[in-house]
């Protein structure tokens, strides 16, 4: 039974770790392409029209994938959790259900704006049916974050009876919209969800602009590089708000995964911040580097304010301290790349006050888009934040175990215990494995075969 | 009475049947390599694709609110056939994505890779249906299948052959193919009579309402439907489809209660009033944007249908336009 709840656990997480990147490009790159029409519409400029039109191939494309590994995911959903999916099925599943409907609205607007460029005299028009497919998208992204925190902080029917009879009592079918961990966790997920989204496409651009040989390639690049560094700057200022008071909130909410993402074995005043350490048996922690009194602070806003600890708890609920690691990773790579993002957005703001300066080799004069060493960190900060956005839900899901639902019922009580699901998941990782990469090769040969200057030129 | 929730789930599985079997009859009709017709066949499948797929999870999350408490039975008896049915889903939709970009030899492999597809994913779903309704393989009491029995068994198999024909019928029909319109009564006909010896055969108790009023209403229909396909009757084409949606609809009225060869009533796993009255706004104020929105697709790709934005040398309508 163990070795199945883990294949299980397997293949959903490795389905939702491709699923996760794919989405979130698919959140992200409607509001890009939008920008670019707009631009292109509003001053006049092929680069940017041709910039749309070549990105919403690369969307098409996306979203075909997209939308079957988001298929993939509703299968293993109900069929690898069916216990969970009876709970959800009966107390929360109208997030799930209005989702239905915005991916809906999105894949009809994606069959109208991008088989329609040719169809309207006026411009505007098109880029208005083009908004749908970027609302569809965020809502989507909204109403499986409302299950995600249901999961997180159930409610909406009688725990208690549930769990003394595992009857489905006192149902309030529309509770789930508005869960405790809702309110922060719905607006962090959509914002790292653009910050990480909007940085893959900063990567891609800059590695274009590395390779550009034509004036014409290299002012095309640098239109879509533009709009990317924008979002991603917007977005993370988001992201790091929400990131914040989300941890303040899940003291309250979840404090084994509090005390768990801060190492803190008991609960005390005084609390000191733990960075770093190591792992000493399989409940404590070494070696970290103690800031006295700062956690303390930070939660409570004063020093003896008291932090929760995980010894209040049975060990069997406490999450896996890995978590502690994960988060420090988490939020140092977070405020390094919100440091480079804004150090980027300087250097384009010194460069517009036209400052002829060299700092650290980057020459101002010339900008962020014509040095090769920033290019280059780009690609590598894009890296992080996709590391980022798949680390942010490790720990958000490995910080609520052993629960699927909090509090209500365990993962080994959710699974599908059959065998079944054992040459399914490899068959599924495998194909996973061939259909990404072949997905890049088509696009790459999808674009050789469209010359940059015929597009800009029509 | 038909229980509302029952009807609900049932018509968003049958308006998806109706959507998909268009496109499986443009899947097999492009293998049949039906040169002339390509260009009208890709003109419908291009902007409404991911139409037909997101139905499907349309009609996934719907079961999931009509029937919570029957998902640890349906999740563990086809956990191995959906999954599988999932996987080649991507394969569908990638391949399709693909060939809309890519002209040539290479657009047309990738073609013919997605047509493939389209019919495993639609034999797949079949035989869940299939097996749903005979229960052959499937032992409800231990929440066990036998796939190998539950696929490869006389009535799976002939139900797949009468529903390929019956596609056929609304496709050529729909799609104005003469070549195969002018068999499709006799492949019609042929597929009703398979349907109705393989349900005495095996699931004799959906027969008992077959002699009733709506069902005596639908045979007339039926024979029209088979006329028309005669005729060079313009509309014959919309009428087809909507027949086809009718009689989907109208087995599951024969099926109703029962499902797993009259094993499991499945009005006993219907939610509660509680969530089914909460579903309902979401539905109406869902549907009716879908309705809209589906409305203004077909306005802006059909009634108003101008070059398209990449025209020449691309797309699915393009790459069989060669022909034309």
């Amino acid at each position: 039974m163990l070795s199945i709840v883990i294949f299980d656990r397997f293949l959903m997480g490795f389905a939702l770790a491709v699923h996760i990147i794919i989405a979130s490009m698919g959140i992200a790159l409607p509001v890009i392409i939008l920008v670019a029409e707009f631009i292109g519409i509003r001053y006049r400029d092929p680069y940017y029209k041709a910039l749309a039109k070549r990105l919403a191939i690369v969307f098409v494309i996306l979203f075909a994938v997209g939308t079957a590994s988001g298929t993939v995911v509703a299968l293993n959903l109900l069929f690898l959790w069916p216990q969970f999916m009876a709970v959800v099925g009966q107390v929360a599943i109208l997030p799930l259900y209005a989702e239905v409907f915005a991916f809906f609205l999105e894949s009809i607007f994606v069959g109208i704006y991008f088989y329609s460029w040719d169809r309207f005299s006026n411009g505007y028009l098109h880029l208005l049916t083009g908004i749908p497919v970027a609302v569809g998208a965020s809502l989507s992204a909204v109403f499986i974050t409302l299950i995600n925190s249901f999961m997180n902080t159930p409610v909406g029917f009688n725990i208690s009876k549930y769990l003394s009879t595992g009857a489905v009592t006192g149902v309030n079918p529309y509770a789930v919209f508005s869960s405790p961990a809702s309110f922060l966790e719905v607006p962090h997920v959509l914002s790292t969800s653009f910050f990480a989204a909007s940085f893959i496409f900063v990567a891609f651009f800059s590695y274009r602009l590395l390779r550009a040989q034509t004036p014409m390639e290299k002012r095309y690049n640098k239109g879509g590089l533009k709009i990317s560094i924008g979002l991603s700057a917007v977005s993370v200022l988001f992201a790091v708000i929400t990131g914040i008071l989300s941890i303040e909130n899940l003291a309250a909410i979840q404090p084994e995964k509090y005390a768990a993402i801060e190492g803190d074995l008991v609960s005390m005043s005084h609390a000191p911040e733990l960075i770093g350490g190591i792992p000493v048996g399989a409940h404590s922690l070494g070696y970290y580097l103690s800031i006295p009194n700062l956690q303390s602070i930070l939660l409570t806003g004063s020093p003896s304010g008291v932090v929760p600890g995980l010894s209040s708890y049975p060990v069997s609920t406490w999450p896996p301290l890995i978590i502690h690691f994960m988060f420090d990773f988490m939020f140092a790579v977070g405020v390094l790349l919100g440091i480079y993002l804004a150090a980027t957005l300087a250097i384009e703001l010194l460069r517009k006050l036209k400052v002829r300066r060299s700092v650290l080799g980057i020459s101002i004069e010339k900008g962020s888009s014509e040095s090769r060493t920033l290019l280059k960190l780009n690609i590598l900060a894009a890296t992080l934040a996709v590391i980022l956005l798949e680390v942010g839900w490790m720990v958000d899901e490995l910080g609520r175990q052993p629960w699927i639902i909090y509090n209500v019922m365990t993962v080994s009580q959710a699974a599908n215990a059959s065998p079944s699901v054992l040459p399914i998941t490899i068959l599924i990782v495998l194909f996973y494995a061939l259909i990404i990469p072949f997905t890049i090769l088509v696009l790459r040969r999808v674009f050789s075969a469209r010359p940059l200057d015929k597009e800009v030129l029509e | 009475m038909m229980d509302p929730t029952y009807l609900i789930n049932y018509l968003i599985f049958a308006a998806f049947l109706t959507l998909f079997a268009l496109e499986i009859g443009v899947a097999t009709l492009s293998l049949l390599s039906v040169e002339d017709y390509r260009a009208k066949l890709a003109s419908y499948i291009t902007p409404i694709w991911e139409v037909n797929g997101t139905f499907i999870v349309f009609y996934l999350v719907n079961f999931e609110v009509s029937y919570p408490s029957l998902l640890y039975m349906a999740g563990t008896i086809y956990i191995t056939i959906a999954l599988l049915g999932g996987l080649i889903l991507i394969l569908r939709n990638s391949f399709l994505a693909y060939s809309e970009y890519i002209s040539g030899d290479t657009g047309r492999m990738f073609l013919r890779i997605y047509a493939v597809s389209t019919i495993i994913v639609a034999f797949l779903a079949l035989s869940i249906l299939s097996s749903s309704v005979s229960g052959i393989g499937i032992n409800p009491e231990t929440v066990s299948i036998n796939i190998l029995a539950a696929i490869f068994n006389p009535f799976n198999i002939l139900m797949f052959v009468s529903v390929a024909l019956i596609t056929l019928f609304v496709s050529s029909n729909a799609f104005n193919i003469a070549k195969i319109k002018r068999y499709s009564a006799a492949l019609l006909l042929l597929a009703l009579a398979i349907v109705y010896l393989i349900l005495r055969e095996y699931v004799p108790y959906t027969l008992s309402g077959a002699l009733g009023a709506p069902m005596l209403a639908f045979y007339v229909l039926t024979a029209i439907v088979a006329g028309l396909s005669l005729t060079s009757f313009k509309y014959t084409g919309y009428i087809s489809i909507a027949w086809f949606f009718i009689a989907v609809v109208m087995f599951g009225v024969l099926e109703y209660p029962f499902i797993f060869g009259g094993k499991v009533d499945i009005t006993q796993y219907i939610t509660t009033s509680t969530m089914a009255g909460a579903a309902l706004p979401i539905t109406v104020i869902g549907g009716s944007m879908v309705i809209a929105s589906l409305a203004y697709l077909i306005y802006i790709n059909y009634a108003g249908r101008g070059r398209r934005a990449y025209g020449k040398g691309a797309g699915l309508s393009d790459t069989a336009g060669d022909k034309n």
